[in-house]
C-alpha cells in the first residue's frame, strides 16, 4: 500500500524520504558524528564551515555539524513522546465522557474546552517556566495543552459506536461497564485518534523546537535544536550557528506534515480518488 | 526567555525605526548642527531607568542622566580612586573621622534662578533618607545634618566611614531645589516615604543646578536634557543631549554606521569586530566593575561535598581562566578575590596561563575524599553579562570541573525566578554577577564571611573571624596607606579561603563617532555628559 500511495503521490514520497531519513540518522547518530556533540575547543571557536567542520563550530567551539546530528534524536523522542501521552490522556478522558455522557459529559467537555481556549504556546510556557525548564516538564506541558483534542475525537466516536448492536449484544450478555468499554467500544474508536496522532508528529516537533528556543527544554549542553537557534540568535554574525538547526527543523517539520496531509487525503473518502 | 523578549523588542525596534527612519536622519548626528542650528549629542543605550526623582532613581544608568542635572558635593572626574570636590568649594574631615564640613561654593542659582544654599543641601539629603529609596542605604551613617551659615553643611557620622565621601557622589546625595521641589509636592519629612507626591514631576521635571535640565522624557524611546542657562560653572559644548532607549547592539551599531547617533553605548566584542576597520567610528574599550563568580555554598547540608573548604579550592584551580576570557571578550580579567581591578588596594588580576592546576586540584579533591568525584547541579539565570551569554559559560565550567571528576548538571531559570534562592543561600553551586552599590572597595566586603553576600552561601563569621575582624578594620580605616595595606591582606586571605571564586572581571565595549571626544568610561556615570564636546 505504501509504494503504490508513494507512487502517486510526490508530496508523500518525499516526506517519507525525508522522515526516514531523520529516523536513521537518530538511531545511527552517536556512530556517525565527526566530534562528540559535547567537545569544546575554544582556540577554534566561529569557525566557518568547511571541510573539517561541516556546518561550522559554535561559540564555544562545538561542531554545530554533530550537534544537530545528536539533536535529531531528542526532537523524535519529543514529538513522540507528546503524541502518545497526550492521546492515551485524551482517549481515556474523552472516551469516559462519551460513555457516561449527559452531566459528566458536559462537566467533562467544558473542562477540556477551558484547556483549549487558553493559546496553546502561552499555556504550554507558562507551565514549562513554573515547573522548571527540563525535557520531561516540556513534555508534560505539551501533552498537556495537546489532549483536549483526542478527547474530542475520541468522544465523537464513543458516543457514535456505543448505540451499536455489539454493544447492546454485551450489555444483554451481562458484561460489566469496564469490559464494555475497553473490549468492545474502545477498539472500534481508536483508529481516527491514531490518525490525529500521525497528523500532530510534525506540530509536536515544531512547537517543541519553539518552547527550547524560548530556554524551556532541556538544560545545556543537551543539543536541542531550538536552543541551538536561540544561540545562532545570539551570536548573528555567524550565520551557520543558528541556520543548521533551523534546517533541520524545516526539514522534519515539512516532512512529517507531507506526510500527514497525504494520510488524511487517503483516509478521507471523498478525497481519495485524487490519490 | 527574558533574552527571546529583547530580540523581539529589537525586532519590533527595527521595524518602527525602519518606518520612522526619515525622521530620524533629519537630526542626524554626522552634522553636529541640529536642525535648528542647535548642537546636539544623540547617545543610544539599553537603559534601565525607574524614575528621574533623584531621592529614588538608583538604577545602573540613573547618574548618567543625573550627574550633569543635580550636583552633588563630590564628584569623580577621571578614575574611581579619589573624588573631587563637586559643588563644594572645599571639605574638611575631623581628627575622629565622625565630622565632615563642607564649604559650599557662592553665587550658585539653581536652573529655575533660585539661589542655592546649605539649606537645600539638608533639605535634599533628609528627604533621600526619608523616601527610603533604593539607595537610601548610602545615607544610613548619618547621624545628623548642620548648617552654621547659607554656605557650610557639616554632616555627623554614627561611626567613622572609609568610604563616605564615595557616597556623596551618588545621586541621593543630589542638591535639590527645595523651594521649587515643594511647590511640586516634594517632602524632606519623616513620613515622606507615603507623603512625597513628586515623583512622577520628577520624571519628566528637573531641579538641579547642574549644567544641563531635563527637558523631556518618554518611557522606552528616549531622554532629552537641555542646556541649563543659568548654571554656575562652565557651560557644556551641547545645547541639547537625546539619549535614545535602543536595547538591540545591532540597532544601535547600524545606527551609528549611519551617523544617526553619536554613541552606541551596549555593544559586544563581537559586534565589535565588525566595525573595526570602517571609516568615522572609534571603537573604546574600558574595564567594567562587574564581576561574574561562582557561588560555593559552605552548608553542607545544602552544598553537598561543594562545602567542604578543601574541593572549593580545587574548583579554583580546576577552572581554565584563560578559556574563560575568550568567551567574555577581549579586555576581561579575573581578579584573585571580589575586589574589582581599579579600586583602591586591588592586587593584580591573575595570570590566565598559570591559574589552572589540575594536578593541584585533584590532590586537594583527594584530600577532601572525594578522589574518584561526584555529582552536582550548577545553577545559572538565563542572562547576558556585558554581553556574555551566562549559561555559554557555565557550559564552559561543566566541561573544567569534568576534568577534576566533579559532573555538573546545569539548571537554567529565569533571573526572576533564581534571584529568591540565590537571595536566600539555598544554592549549592551557582553562577552569579556583581555590579558594586558605590565606586569603593568597601561594597565589596560584603562578600566576607557573616555579611550579606557571605551569607549567601551560609559563609558565616565564624568559619574565618581573622578576615571579619580584618574586614571590620578595612572598612573605617581612614587613613589610606593602612586601609590599603589590610584590604590586601584581605584579598590574600581570601585567595586561600573563600565560598566565591572570582571568574571574571568584564570588559566594556562601546563606539563613539570619531568626531567627539571626552567619550571616555567612568563606571559610576558609564559617560560623564558634561565633558563630551565635538573635537
Amino acid at each position: 500500500m505504501l509504494l503504490r500511495i508513494m507512487k502517486n503521490n510526490f508530496l508523500f514520497s518525499i516526506g517519507i524520504i525525508v522522515c526516514s531519513l531523520w529516523i536513521v540518522i537518530a538511531l545511527v547518530a552517536p556512530l556517525i558524528t565527526p566530534y562528540s556533540y559535547l567537545a569544546q575547543d575554544l582556540a577554534h571557536r566561529f569557525q566557518a564551515p568547511s571541510s573539517l567542520h561541516w556546518f561550522g563550530t559554535d561559540s564555544i567551539g562545538r561542531d554545530v555539524f554533530s550537534r544537530v546530528l545528536m539533536g535529531s534524536r531528542i526532537s523524535l523522542i519529543a514529538g513522540l513522546a507528546t503524541i502518545i501521552l497526550a492521546s492515551f490522556v485524551g482517549m481515556i478522558y474523552g472516551g469516559i465522557a462519551g460513555y457516561i455522557g449527559g452531566l459528566t459529559d458536559e462537566i467533562m467537555m467544558r473542562i477540556s474546552e477551558m484547556v483549549m481556549a487558553f493559546p496553546g504556546i502561552i499555556l504550554a510556557m507558562t507551565i514549562a517556566a513554573a515547573l522548571g525548564p527540563s525535557l520531561y516538564n516540556t513534555l508534560l506541558a505539551m501533552a498537556i495543552i495537546w489532549w483536549p483534542n483526542y478527547a474530542r475525537v475520541m468522544r465523537s466516536m464513543v458516543i457514535a459506536n456505543k448505540e451499536n448492536e455489539y454493544v447492546e449484544a454485551a450489555k444483554s450478555l451481562g458484561a460489566s461497564h469496564f469490559r464494555i468499554f475497553f473490549n468492545e467500544i474502545l477498539p472500534n474508536s481508536v483508529g481516527p485518534v491514531l490518525v490525529l496522532a500521525t497528523l500532530d508528529f510534525g506540530n509536536a516537533i515544531l512547537l517543541f523546537s519553539g518552547l527550547s528556543f524560548l530556554g524551556l527544554g532541556s538544560p545545556p549542553p543537551t543539543p536541542e535544536w531550538g536552543a541551538m537557534v536561540a544561540d545562532g540568535v545570539l551570536n548573528f554574525n555567524y550565520w551557520w550557528i543558528g541556520t543548521f538547526p533551523g534546517l533541520a527543523i524545516l526539514t522534519m517539520a515539512v516532512g512529517t506534515n507531507f506526510i500527514g496531509d497525504s494520510l488524511r487525503d487517503f483516509l478521507d473518502p471523498r478525497l481519495r480518488k485524487e490519490l | 526567555m527574558r533574552k527571546n523578549l529583547r530580540v523581539l523588542v529589537a525586532l519590533l525596534t527595527c521595524v518602527l525605526l525602519f518606518v520612522v527612519g526619515c525622521g530620524v536622519s533629519k537630526d542626524a548626528a554626522t552634522k553636529p548642527e541640529g536642525s535648528d542650528g542647535a548642537k546636539q549629542l544623540i547617545m543610544a543605550l539599553d537603559p534601565d531607568y525607574e524614575t528621574f526623582d533623584p531621592g529614588l532613581a538608583y538604577e545602573v544608568y540613573a547618574l548618567l542622566v543625573l550627574h550633569p542635572v543635580y550636583d552633588t558635593l563630590m564628584q569623580f572626574e577621571d578614575n574611581l580612586d579619589a573624588p573631587i570636590d563637586g559643588i563644594a568649594e572645599s571639605h574638611e574631615v575631623s581628627k575622629d573621622g565622625l565630622t565632615y564640613t563642607f564649604k559650599l561654593h557662592k553665587g550658585v542659582k539653581f536652573a529655575s534662578g533660585n539661589p542655592l544654599s546649605a539649606q537645600d543641601v539638608k533639605w535634599s539629603v533628609e528627604r533621600s533618607i526619608n523616601l527610603k529609596g533604593n539607595g537610601a542605604f548610602l545615607t544610613d551613617g548619618i547621624k545628623s545634618i548642620e548648617t552654621p551659615d547659607p554656605d557650610t553643611v557639616v554632616f555627623n557620622l554614627k561611626e567613622q566611614d572609609a568610604s563616605f565621601l564615595t557616597k556623596l557622589t551618588y545621586n541621593a546625595f543630589g542638591v535639590i531645589d527645595s523651594k521649587l521641589a515643594m511647590e511640586n509636592g516634594a517632602t524632606n519629612a519623616a513620613d515622606a516615604s507615603t507623603s512625597d507626591k513628586a515623583k512622577l514631576w520628577f520624571d519628566t521635571h528637573s531641579a538641579g543646578s547642574g549644567p544641563y535640565v531635563i527637558e523631556s522624557y518618554t518611557p522606552k524611546v528616549e531622554v532629552v536634557l537641555a542646556r541649563n542657562k543659568n548654571y554656575w560653572g562652565e557651560a557644556p559644548y551641547y545645547d541639547k543631549v537625546v539619549l535614545k532607549a535602543i536595547s538591540d547592539p545591532g540597532t544601535q551599531l547600524m545606527m551609528l554606521e549611519k551617523g544617526d547617533i553619536d554613541i552606541a553605548f551596549n555593544l559586544g566584542p563581537e559586534h565589535v569586530k565588525q566595525i573595526q576597520d570602517k571609516p568615522g567610528i572609534e571603537i573604546k574599550k574600558a574595564q567594567s566593575m562587574t564581576l561574574t563568580f561562582l557561588l560555593m555554598n559552605r552548608d553542607p547540608k545544602i552544598g553537598g561535598p561543594i562545602a567542604n573548604p578543601d574541593v572549593q579550592k580545587a574548583i579554583r584551580l580546576a577552572l581554565d581562566y584563560q578559556g574563560m576570557q575568550t568567551i567574555a571578550g577581549e579586555g576581561s580579567i579575573t581578579p584573585v578575590a571580589p575586589f574589582q581591578v581599579g579600586f583602591l588596594g586591588t592586587l593584580p588580576p591573575r595570570d590566565p596561563k598559570t591559574a589552572q592546576d589540575i594536578e593541584k586540584a585533584k590532590e586537594l579533591m583527594k584530600k577532601a575524599g572525594y578522589e574518584k568525584g561526584f555529582k552536582t547541579t550548577l545553577e545559572v539565570a538565563t542572562l547576558a553579562v556585558e554581553g556574555m551569554d551566562l549559561p555559554t559559560l557555565a557550559q564552559k565550567i561543566q566541561n573544567d570541573l569534568l576534568q577534576i571528576g566533579i559532573e555538573t548538571e546545569i539548571k537554567t531559570s529565569d533571573i526572576m525566578v533564581a534571584l529568591d534562592p540565590y537571595r536566600k543561600g539555598t544554592q549549592a553551586l551557582s553562577l552569579w554577577y556583581w555590579g558594586p552599590d558605590y565606586p569603593d572597595p568597601n561594597t565589596q566586603l560584603a562578600f566576607l564571611p557573616g555579611n550579606p553576600v557571605g551569607l549567601r552561601a551560609n559563609w558565616t563569621a565564624a568559619m574565618n573571624p581573622q578576615l571579619v575582624e580584618l574586614g571590620k578594620k578595612a572598612a573605617v580605616e581612614v587613613d589610606k596607606a593602612a586601609r590599603v595595606k589590610n584590604l590586601e591582606e584581605i584579598q590574600k586571605m581570601m585567595d586561600e579561603d573563600s565560598a566565591f571564586n572570582v571568574l571574571l572581571q568584564h570588559a566594556r565595549h562601546y563606539a563613539t563617532r570619531d568626531n567627539i571626544k571626552g567619550t571616555d568610561y567612568i563606571d559610576l556615570y558609564k559617560i560623564n555628559l558634561k565633558n563630551v564636546s565635538a573635537k
